[in-house]
């Protein structure tokens, strides 16, 4: 189950404790990073595909953001405006790297929300990443951000223009092309032929 | 109504109306690549929304305090450094027309200079001691600056030090505030 971010009580704590950190609490700021580390790692796994990549830059994301905290507008989403600092910081990652190759194989530390510690579940579930790992990497840095925040964050068409400072018609199109792209490339990895004789392979002749 | 039309609304999650996903249902039925396409992003989608959420290994704040820490230090070095080559630089500038001004034209600054490196490199060969080689030094000074310019470099150079130190202290040595 993805993790909810938002909730009226959490809201009004996570404003007192950016509040905190305004007055230069660093241990306020770190209950915040307790709250949302996960979401901002898991973007910036998703959009670097790497575990190393992802805990360097969701670092990064939260050093930026309470050097930034006073731009914070406290009438908007704090998480927003954090996945936004982390979306834009991955894009620019990739940009400069010019990353291009994505591997699970090199990150025997995965770890997986509310994983099975079935070594068999472990590995089905490393396989599903890898899957989608390399989906992923078929998309542009933007296009791909825009997908993330789609569907693991749930944000709307607006959300994400507000965090990737594009328009919500841009959005749109963007993940429309997104769409298309994947699944060209799922057809293109699975196309219907083999599916058949996957299909065909398990089942039973007589039906 | 041909066949890109319908690919398009295969991608969108805007409802259609009534009457165009029943066109979209038939276009779907009798074009191959339309279902291929449909399938592969019916599955990829299922995949999207089903995956894992990724989480960091334990330890993800205290790393954070870690690393906000030496950011925060060398930040301040940075800027004491900073500071200390914006005073430097000033000091030159403020010290040197100053100089310019007080030196008798009858002596130009690039022959007294000249002089003094001569006397410097007459001295080295020779050097007897680290004593000697200094109190040389210091005479050799003596000679080219006046005797009011020794007054304010000394004066600039321990405002300069003062400054600097002071600079060093606020921005190096100062506690990071963690509670």
């Amino acid at each position: 189950m993805k993790p909810t971010v938002q909730g009226e009580d959490i809201r009004e704590q996570e404003l007192h404790w950016v509040q905190q950190a305004l007055a230069g609490d660093t241990e306020a700021f770190v209950q915040l990073i307790e709250v949302y580390q996960q979401s901002v790692y898991n973007l910036c796994y998703r959009m670097l595909g790497n575990a190393e990549d992802a805990e360097d830059a969701a670092q990064e994301t939260f050093l930026r953001a309470f050097h930034s905290l006073r731009k914070f507008d406290q009438q908007r989403s704090f998480v927003t405006w954090l996945l936004s600092i982390a979306a834009h910081h991955c894009i620019d990652q990739i940009r400069k790297r010019k990353m291009t190759v994505f591997s699970l194989d090199d990150n025997p530390d995965l770890e997986f929300a509310g994983h099975d510690p079935l070594p068999e579940a472990t590995i089905s579930l490393r396989e599903d990443q890898q899957r989608l790992q390399q989906l992923l990497k078929r998309l542009s840095e933007t296009d791909r951000a825009a997908i993330v925040l789609y569907y693991w964050y749930d944000f709307s068409y607006e959300e994400i223009a507000q965090s990737l400072s594009l328009t919500v018609s841009a959005v749109k199109s963007r993940l429309h092309r997104a769409r298309r792209a994947l699944a060209e490339s799922w057809l293109e990895k699975y196309p219907p032929t083999s599916r058949e004789v996957e299909r065909k392979g398990y089942e039973s002749p007589v039906f | 109504m041909n066949h890109r039309f319908f690919e398009e609304r295969l991608f969108s999650d805007e409802p259609l109306p009534p009457e165009e996903q029943l066109l979209l249902e038939e276009h779907i039925h009798s074009c191959e690549r339309c279902r291929a396409l449909r399938t592969a992003w019916q599955e990829t989608e299922v995949e999207l929304k089903l995956a894992q959420w990724i989480t960091p290994r334990a330890g993800f704040s205290r790393r954070w305090r870690e690393r906000f820490l030496r950011h925060t230090a060398l930040a301040q070095q940075r800027r004491a450094l900073g500071v200390f080559l914006v005073t430097s630089l000033l000091a030159a500038l403020f010290a040197f027309p100053f100089f310019a001004l007080i030196a008798s034209p009858a002596q130009p600054l690039w022959l007294r200079v000249m002089v003094a490196l001569y006397n410097l490199s007459a001295l080295i060969p020779a050097v007897e001691g680290v004593v000697t080689f200094l109190s040389t030094v210091g005479r050799a000074i003596a000679q080219v600056i006046p005797p009011m310019v020794e007054i304010a470099f000394g004066m600039a150079f321990l405002g300069l030090m003062a400054i600097w130190l002071a600079m060093l202290r606020k921005f190096s040595f100062g506690r990071v505030r963690t509670q």
